[in-house]
This record gives structure tokens, sequence and C-alpha cells, in this order.
């Protein structure tokens, strides 16, 4: 019993890999490139249950940033992908002009959203390592700050979880 | 011309002319004696020349003299005042119960003696001042194992007592050898009061009865509950010396020799004298007054005091603490006077530190909180004057450019967006240019 069962598990394992081999090669491209974003993601989130989560919105953003453009790459293999009847009529063209232009509002929004700023969103936390920093920042920082509306909302429900838990 | 030239001299050696208690100068200087009668004023020359030869103005006054007044369009003529009257029924002049505690409460010192069969007057300015002697008019303190020796076979009422407070400011730094005399009534303090001390108190086997009588019921006053001379230090610093027995300043009891009952040692000259000058220079603020000045604080580095600080600042506190020696202001050293960083509770407690010439001082960091702070130094001991001082500074959060640029614990997260963007950029390019 045992074996027929590791047998059809090998044969069903075969089947997929030659059905996979048979894609086109831009799919793939695509698969390997979500394979890296996720399992960049993997990492950091290993990363924070070893080290604590304390730059929580950095640890959200590095988060975001990868499944976001994980998601993104997904939604370009389904419009691109020939065997789509849903999406017959988009051009591939198309397809790939909306990845890249929500892949620049997403790094766009990581990047200011990674950058620790204590007074407006977080609760006051005592950090042992704060130094006091003379650097001046430019002021569009407070401009930014505004446009956070999406990770704040991340952030809070990460955080109603956080104190559940 | 000339009237006008007078005038104005006069008037500008008016400043010379006060010479009176100021804060400057807080020694008393002109002390009003009331007495019952002026046979006082000889028997008890010595304690009252010692007074005058250390600078006071003495007035001398019957106790029911009818000009007797302590104050005269609303200031007060005396700096302190001594009731040697204790069977005076009634005040003259305008002076009564309430005019005394008015005084007192003024900051003026008081010295107050009562006496076997004090009046009632006299009883009520001592409860006033929280001492209560005892109700039985007739009663004198009498102590049978500690009474002083004398050639006539006594009834063991002349006391002599070597249960002396042990503080070198009230009493001085040397210490009192002889025994000191004491006959009269004796009186107990409210363990609740805080502000009286016991200066003198009478040993364990003292009692407060009448000796003529005999005893129908245990006496009520016993023991070392019975205080024979106390002290009390009001919360506006003026200090009250109250006695049970007028006969302890008196020249007799100064110059008697003293032997105690149980002991084989005669002295030459019983330590009332010592006892009572030094006590004396303690009640009229000659010892023992202090006064801190010049409350600074700043942050490290710079001079000037900011009018807020940040949290996680370091910062410099300083005080002066001045002691009045009698004639001039003296540097104060000690090692516990702390300074409080309060904000409804002390935030930070920190002993200051003395450089022996008054200037105490020492630095700590602002606390992670932030709010409106004040530097508080509470300073209360035995015998000194009560220092109560209070600064309020307020203490700010970071600004949003003052907090750390980049968190090292974060990198791994600065990392990962970055690759995922040099990932995105890779990718884009191998899949447009993939054949």
């Amino acid at each position: 019993m045992a074996r027929s069962t590791t047998r059809d598990a090998q044969a069903l394992i075969q089947s997929l890999r030659s059905a996979y081999v048979a894609t086109p090669t831009n799919l793939k491209i695509i698969d390997l490139y979500v394979i890296f974003a996720i399992s960049t993601a993997l990492i950091q989130v290993v990363y924070m249950a070893i080290v604590g989560s304390f730059p929580f919105n950095s640890f959200l953003s590095g988060v975001l940033s990868c499944v976001g453009t994980a998601v993104l790459a997904v939604c370009l293999r389904i419009q691109v992908n020939k065997e789509n009847k849903e999406f017959k009529d988009l051009p591939p063209e198309r397809a790939f002009a909306d990845f890249v232009l929500c892949n620049l509002v997403l790094h766009l929004v990581i990047m200011n959203f990674i950058v620790y700023i204590n007074s407006f969103i977080f609760n006051r936390r005592s950090v042992s390592d704060h130094q006091s920093s003379s650097v001046s920042s430019p002021c569009k920082k407070t401009i930014f700050i505004e446009t956070l509306a999406i990770p704040r909302g991340i952030y809070r429900l990460s955080e109603m979880f956080q104190l559940a838990a | 011309m000339v009237k006008f030239l007078i005038f104005m001299t006069l008037v500008s050696l008016l400043p010379l002319l006060s010479s009176c208690f100021s804060s400057e100068n807080p020694t008393d200087r002109r002390i009003l004696v009331l007495l019952d009668d002026f046979a006082i004023k000889s028997s008890h020359s010595i304690f009252f020349k010692t007074l005058q030869t250390r600078g006071f103005e003495l007035d001398f006054k019957l106790a029911d003299d009818p000009k007797l007044t302590l104050q005269r369009y609303g200031n007060y003529l005396y700096d302190g005042l001594i009731l040697f009257s204790p069977m005076i029924e009634r005040f003259g002049g305008s002076l009564d119960l309430a005019a005394v505690l008015d005084f007192v409460d003024a900051g003026h010192d008081l010295i107050v003696a009562a006496d076997a069969s004090a009046s009632d007057l006299i009883r009520d300015v001592a409860t006033e001042c929280g001492v209560e002697f005892d109700e039985d008019p007739a009663a004198v303190v009498i102590d049978h194992t500690s009474y002083a020796i004398s050639e006539t076979e006594g009834d063991h009422t002349l006391i002599a007592s070597d249960n002396l407070i042990q503080s070198d400011v009230i009493l001085g730094s040397k210490t009192v050898e002889a025994p000191v005399l004491f006959q009269g009534v004796g009186h107990t303090l409210n363990p609740a009061n805080s502000l009286v001390l016991k200066v003198l108190s009478a040993s364990p086997s003292a009692y407060s009865a009448n000796p003529k009588s005999k005893l129908s019921a245990p006496p009520s006053l016993t023991g070392s509950a019975i205080s024979l001379v106390s002290v009390v230090q009001a919360r506006n610093n003026a200090r009250i010396l109250i006695s049970g027995s007028l006969a302890f300043f008196s020249n007799r009891l100064f110059r008697s020799g003293v032997q105690k009952s149980g002991s084989s040692v005669k002295f030459e000259k019983s330590g009332n004298e010592q006892f009572v000058t030094e006590i004396s220079k303690w009640v009229f603020h000659e010892r023992g007054h202090l006064k801190a000045v010049n409350v600074r604080h700043h942050k490290v580095g710079e001079t000037d005091e900011p009018a807020i600080y940040r949290i996680n600042d370091d910062l410099e506190y300083s005080v002066e603490i001045y002691e009045w020696s009698g004639t001039s202001w003296e540097p104060y050293t000690a090692d516990d006077v702390q300074v409080q960083f309060y904000m409804m509770s002390p935030y930070v407690l920190k002993n200051l530190s003395t450089d022996l010439k008054g200037r105490y001082f020492t630095s700590f960091k602002v606390p992670d909180v932030y709010g409106v702070f004040q530097f508080k130094v509470e300073y209360q001991r035995l015998g000194y004057t009560s220092l109560s001082l209070s600064k309020q500074i307020p203490v700010r959060p970071f600004r949003h450019d003052e907090y750390e640029r980049f968190i090292t614990t974060a990198f791994p997260y600065y990392g990962a967006s970055f690759s995922t963007m040099a990932g995105f950029f890779i990718f884009t390019i191998v899949y447009l240019y993939n054949k």
C-alpha cells in the first residue's frame, strides 16, 4: 500500500513537471520572480521572529514590498497567460505597463513607510538605544506622512492582532 | 533751605538706624521680657546678662503693665518675647493670648517659663504651642531616684536630669557634662506632633504629683513621657522654648553644685548655665538657621538657563545653602541634601554633592517622560530651619527630526526592500528582452 502511494506521488510530480516544462518562457520568468519575492518575505518574517518586532513599521514595509510585488507579478502572469480566456482581448503590453506603474507606486510608498517616525503614528515606546540626532530632515517627510493611509491602516490592524495576542 | 538740608541728612541716615530683625540678619535684636515682679530681674541676672552681652536689647516690663503692647501701627516693636511670669492671670495693655500667638505666627521667637501653680493663661499659651501641662495646678515633678542631693532633707522635687536630646545644633557642640537641675512642673507632648521636641526629659522613675498630699490614684504623668523643657520649631521657622520651671533660669540653680542621687560624682557647677546659654542661642536663631539661594540649572556644557528641556537631556542643578553663625552667613556642609525632579512623584532623586563653600550641585539625565516638572529641594533636619524650594520647568518630547535616522536592527528590512526594487528592475529587463 505504501509503495503504491509513493509511486502515485512520484507519478503526480512527474506529470506536473512535464506540464510545467511546456509553459512559455516568460511565464517561467514571472514564476521565478514571484518565488524570489516570497522567499525574501519569509526571510524577513523569520528574522522578526528571532529579533522581535521593534521597528515594526520597517518590518511591515519590508514584508509588504515583497508581498506586494509578488501579488502584482501574479496578476501580470494571469493577464499575460494565453490560455486564460478571460483576458483574451487584453494586450500583454498593457498588462505589463500596469504592472510597472503599480510597482512604482508600491515602492514609493514603501520608501516612505520604512522610515521610523515615532510621534504621529505609534505609541510611545521607551527606546534605550535612541541617540539624539541633529540631522535636519527635509520637511517633505511631513507631507509624505499624509500619504501613508494604506500602510497606517495595515499597521493599526496588525497592532490590534498584536495586542490581542 | 537749612531745614531742607537737615531733613535730607536725617533721611539718608535712616537706613543705619534700622538694625532690627531682617532676613539678611536673622538674629533677634529687641526682646521684651515680661516678669511677675522685678525681683526676678535680679534673681535671674546671670541669664539676662548673657543675653545682653550677646547683643540683645532687653526690655523689662511687668506682665500687668497697662502700657504693654507688642506692635504699633502694624509693625512689631520686638523680635522676641520672654514670658517669665507664670502667675499672671491677664496680661496688661493690649497683650493677650491671641496677640502672643499672632506674634509667633509672624515668625518671632518665644520663651515661656511656667512653674508650680502656673496660671491658666500661661498654660493656654503652652497648649497652643503644642505642650500640655499637668492639669492639677499643685502638681510638680517628683523623682525619688534621680533627685539632687542637698543638705536639707527635701521632698525630691529638685531633680537632676541628664536626659538631654542628642543634637549639636540645639545644644551646642560641647556636651553638657554636669546634670541639669530642675524644679517645677512637667508637661507632655502629643506624639503625633512632629514639630515639638523634648530637649530635657525626666528619668523613667519621675512622676508628676502634689508633694504635700498623699497620692489617691496613680499619677497620670509618669516616666520619660514627662518633658521638662521642650522646644517647638513652627513651620514658619519661629522657635519656641517651653520650660516647666522658672527657677531653671535662676542664679541659684546656675551657681549651685549638683550631685545626682545614686552617683558619687559631685559637680562644682550644674549644667544649667551652659544648657540655657546654648539653647537660647538656638531659640534666637544664632544657630541652625539656613537659607538657600541661587538655584540654578542648565544643560551640561551651557551656562544659561533654558526655558524648556527635552527628554534624555543631561542637565546640571546647583543651589547654595548658608547657615547663620550669629554674625555672618557661613557655608553649610552636609551630605544629605537631595533634589527631586518631580511630577506627581519624584522621577529622579539625587543627593547633592558639595564643594564645602556652600554650593551644592549634581547632574542627571532628564527622564524619558515629558510634562511639566519641578526641581524640588525639601530639607528638614532636627534643629535646622526647613528648606522648601521648588522651581518649575517643562520637558518636551523629541521633535520629529531628532529621532535616529537609521535603526541598526532594521537593516535587513531596508536591504529587503532595496533588493526587491533591484529584482523588479532586473525582472523587467529580462522579461522585455527575452526571446
